[in-house]
């Protein structure tokens, strides 16, 4: 029997906690020099009569102007010039610096040894738009400079600096897509995260990754072999008798579950075979499944990878990422089909990253500072936590890491593959993120649970009391 | 729960079915050691026995369910809690789940000052009331603060204001989840004056299934007698009055389906009205935990809006969504199997519907909003 | 309103008078014939044994249109007519009504449907 005590629940922060509502700029100005953010306060529900909540308002007002009249500048030397060239649609960057780089862009090679940066039309928007970048408008001269071998040129004397609107109309106006896929981009941009095109995936990565420790997987391979052999002897197979003699009995009267009567005439030894029989319906994951579906056709389809920052993230060898964004304009698309959920996850990677519960590791640390109060509650409840499990046998450690890791699964997708849906209407803008799960446990989920607990009915939630 | 409590609801809801396994009714098959050969022959000894007695769920009466103004009801009490405490089938129509109203009703009649158990609904009212007295406390609280803006605040005021401060911040600071113990104000008068009323008129509760539910039990499980056959309960749960104009979407074979995967897989599932969607799943049953998964079957067609309401509903009460799209068969194969299932008869029914729900498959998704600002470390 | 092809209990009635009377302890819970869009159907009154909401008056009548959510989806022409049947019912046309779904499990849950925009409720 199954002792409860054993089990330690954990409930997961809810993200929707997070109220996503317009900062007061008041925070900004009263936090300039601290590290703390200030909390948010309670709101009053409905206007008083006094003019204490208008001069409230007045005052984040204040404070927003205040914020934006600062004057924003930038050291001569970080001076980013870019030339959009009308026939390329992108703007090019000749003397590239600062640390925008590290994700956009991509190498450029002109005439006779000139190299630079292109930039994409959401790139150039991008910077343009937080004042990290001049644009000037391409023109033949700027095109005769290229060619030449001059080294210097007078954009200011020679050139037009755009202004951010003419920018816009230029990138944007002929592909109306573009602007969503810069709001998606630019939200993300500002959170801090490193993005790129999503290109589909050729075959020469899959080859790259079977060669390394060859050996190692050698050893490891008989050691395991090893164990599951012992296992078999003294474990299983009493249990495979039985299960076979139950088989052969019930093969012999050559009747299923699904016949009428079957109940009045066979006995059922545990709940854990009752259910087995029970299963009737055919399920199947979205992304290896019998159908294969309409790839390309679709138009759910993946545009960005994207990742958490990190210090050294390569454009040309980029690790897995950490999400990957399909946009979907709700003006001009509905709610994906399974057809297109499957393509979408077909195409998406597996990410063999552990899910991190919020406040286990090193989030309460960082958050430490802030929120001191519910922050000690929580550390205290954790560490309890720590405590009763390290009290624990052996087996009922390993339990309880297999119930959470099950729980786990089910609540953010068994097989490791999800995709965000960057939810757009009228600029509004909602990531959502579609993940694939399988209640029965196959395939990689279920060598995963095994790999904790091997040969559970792992799909079954609850079998009773008596454990098969 | 308290440790008592849980103690109580292990063995209350021991079996996850309200099915006699055969080891629990005839005892456990012994065990089997490897390396000796007695105990395989004991072993086989005590399996052979077993399986020359009867089955015990062929022997022992099986709760009676009726079907009555449109609903399946079960009115036997026994019958009532065994099919809720194993498995947790039904709901009392007077209860918020488990059956408890005609018992809750008769302790409060014999008990001459109310000193009844605390109901789960009385833990909800007690709470409510909670509630709405620290809003009237923040009421006052709050036109003390009105006062204070538009200056006229007296001494007095400046007191009480300052008291009822730190009562709303001990309110805010308690956690509204547990509430301890019952308390006199919770006794409603009405409620007893009803409740003395209703038992007058012997007015007594009864367990309501629903469709999904009164199928699986009669067909998967054989776990109740009704008087209908299989194929009239199925035309019943249906809605149709001829199998013949059932659809390949009908609303009950699209529920059944989903609510026999889940059923299959040991969760105890029950409706998801509340919360916008089809069904709920708890891992073991109402009392052990909240329930995790809020389970939405796809309807062909579906809104933004309608998924969006629902994803922060779901995500509001901190359960989990699981989207699940169920692949239909054709109109063709489905009227052959129709038309299969209605010639051969009686005896064949519980096969040739299984062949029907066989021809459905389903597909799981979770659904969840994604915040940038939260992901990133 | 679509016919729906859906397991449906007749009695959505009965059982929101003994939700209301049983359960939710009201008192004088009446049925009232009305005739909704041609159909004759039947409205509920009844009186909670504490305000609903806090702007409530102390003992005030409330009326309770029953519904079985499974005969499918409502329109606004048809919310009006149960305003408009209280009123010729009553005397008077009521600010709000209250909303008695049924489900197939017996589940009844109420909501508050307004005559016009209201100030929402404080949490």
């Amino acid at each position: 029997m199954e002792n409860p005590d054993d089990v330690i629940d954990v409930r997961l922060d809810n993200d929707d906690e997070v109220e996503d509502e317009v900062q007061d700029w008041k925070i900004l100005k009263n936090s300039r020099n601290s590290e703390i953010i200030p909390k948010r306060g309670e709101k009053d529900f409905e206007p008083d009569g006094t003019n204490v909540q208008a001069k409230l308002i007045d005052d984040s007002r204040e404070a927003m102007f205040e914020a934006l009249e600062t004057p924003r500048g930038y050291f001569s030397k970080n001076r980013l010039t870019a030339v959009w060239m009308k026939d390329e649609k992108k703007a090019l960057v000749l003397h590239p610096r600062g640390n925008y780089f590290k994700d956009m862009g991509a190498a450029a090679k002109i005439g006779n040894n000139r190299h630079g940066v292109w930039l994409n039309e959401i790139e150039t928007v991008y910077l343009c738009e937080r004042g990290s970048l001049l644009v000037y408008l391409g023109n033949s001269s700027f095109v005769e400079y290229l060619e030449s071998d001059a080294t210097d040129f007078d954009y200011q004397g020679e050139l037009m600096a755009l202004t951010l609107s003419h920018l816009y109309a230029l990138a944007f106006c002929e592909s109306p897509d573009l602007l969503d896929q810069y709001h998606v981009y630019a939200l993300l941009k500002r959170n801090g995260y490193l993005i790129q095109r999503y290109t589909p995936k050729e075959e020469k990565e899959i080859q790259q990754s079977s060669s390394p420790t060859l050996t190692h997987n050698i050893t490891n391979v008989l050691a395991k072999s090893y164990s599951v052999l012992k296992q078999l002897f003294f474990n299983i197979a009493p249990c495979i008798i039985k299960q076979h003699l139950l088989a052969f009995y019930i093969s012999s009267r050559y009747e299923s579950l699904w016949t009428d009567f079957y109940y009045q005439k066979h006995h059922i030894l545990s709940y854990t075979s009752l259910f087995r029989q029970l299963r009737l319906i055919p399920s199947y994951s979205a992304s290896n499944c019998h159908l294969q579906s309409a790839e390309n056709t679709s138009p759910y389809q993946i545009s960005y990878n994207i990742w958490k920052p990190m210090p050294n993230f390569s454009k040309k060898n980029p690790p897995k990422p950490d999400f990957q964004v399909c946009i979907v304009n709700t003006n001009k698309i509905s709610f994906p089909k399974v057809e297109d959920i499957r393509c979408l996850l077909s195409n998406a990677e597996i990410s063999d990253s552990d899910y991190e519960r919020p406040g286990e590791t090193k989030n309460t640390k960082a958050k430490g500072k802030s929120t001191a109060q519910t922050q000690t509650k929580k550390q205290m409840r954790e560490q309890r936590r720590k405590d009763r499990f390290n009290k624990l046998s052996e087996y009922s450690q390993k339990k309880t890491i297999y119930l959470r890791k099950r729980d786990d699964m089910l609540k953010h997708g068994t097989s490791g593959k999800s995709v965000l849906l960057a939810v757009l209407q009228d600029g509004v803008l909602n990531f959502m993120n579609l993940s694939e799960v399988d209640f029965t446990f196959r395939d990689s989920s279920r060598i995963k649970l095994d790999n904790i607990l091997p040969k559970r009915p792992h799909e079954i939630m609850w079998h009773g009391a008596i454990e098969s | 729960m308290g440790k008592r409590n849980r103690i109580e609801n292990e063995l209350k809801h021991k079996n996850p079915l309200p099915f006699v396994i055969s080891t629990d009714y005839y005892g456990s098959l012994p065990e089997l050691y490897p390396h000796n050969p007695i105990s395989w022959a004991y072993f086989l000894y005590k399996y052979i026995s077993l399986h020359a007695k009867p089955v015990p769920q062929s022997i022992l009466p099986l709760p009676q369910v009726d079907f009555k103004d449109g609903m399946f009801v079960v009115e036997d009490e026994d019958d009532m809690h065994r099919l809720f405490n194993e498995g947790f089938f039904g709901k009392g129509h007077l209860s918020r789940s488990e059956p408890t109203w005609n018992s809750i009703q008769q302790q409060k009649l014999l008990s001459s000052q109310g000193e009844a158990l605390m109901s789960i609904e009385e833990v909800t009212r007690a709470r409510r009331e909670e509630r709405d007295r620290f809003k009237e406390l923040r009421t006052r609280f709050q036109a003390l603060e009105l006062k204070e803006r538009q200056g006229i605040l007296t001494a007095d005021d400046i007191n009480e204001k300052e008291a009822l401060r730190l009562k709303l911040d001990e309110f805010r600071s308690r956690d509204s989840r547990i509430i301890s113990g019952p308390s006199k104000e919770t006794e409603l008068q009405g409620a007893d004056e009803n409740a003395s009323k209703a038992l007058r008129t012997s007015s007594k509760e009864y367990l309501q299934l629903q469709a999904t539910e009164v199928f699986f039990l009669r067909y998967a499980l054989h776990t109740v007698d009704i008087d209908m056959t299989l194929l009239e309960l199925f035309k019943k749960c249906a809605g149709v009055s001829s199998v013949a104009s059932i659809e390949p979407r009908n609303n009950f074979v699209l529920e059944y389906v989903v609510y026999h995967h889940y059923r299959s897989l040991g969760w105890c599932v029950r409706s998801g009205i509340k919360f916008g969607s089809n069904f709920l799943l708890y891992k073991r049953g109402l009392p052990f935990s909240h329930a995790e998964h809020a389970i939405y079957i796809m309807p062909e067609e579906v809104s933004w809006p309608t998924i969006s309401a629902l994803s922060r509903v779901v995500s509001g009460v901190k359960k989990n969504l699981v989207l699940v799209f169920v692949e239909t068969p054709c109109q063709e194969v489905l009227d052959n199997l129709l038309h299969t299932l209605e010639r051969m008869g009686n005896d064949h029914y519980k096969k040739n519907l299984s062949n029907i729900f066989k021809q459905y498959r389903v597909n799981e998704l979770i659904y969840r909003r994604w915040i940038p600002g939260r992901n990133r470390d | 309103m679509q016919e729906s092809n859906r397991f449906s209990g007749k009695l959505s009635k009965e059982q929101v008078m003994q939700n209301l009377t049983d359960y939710n302890a009201w008192s004088s819970v009446e049925e009232h014939e009305a005739c909704i869009q041609g159909k004759p159907t039947v409205i509920l009154t009844g009186i909670p044994p504490k305000k609903l909401v806090g702007s409530d008056q102390e003992k005030q009548l409330e009326w309770v249109v029953p519904l079985d959510i499974a005969r499918g989806e409502l329109d606004v022409g048809e919310i009006n007519c149960w305003f408009s049947e209280i009123e010729r019912i009553s005397g008077h046309r009521p600010g709000r009504i209250t909303l008695g779904t049924q489900n197939d499990d017996s589940t009844i849950v109420y909501y508050f449907v307004h005559d016009g925009i209201v100030k929402p409720q404080r949490n």
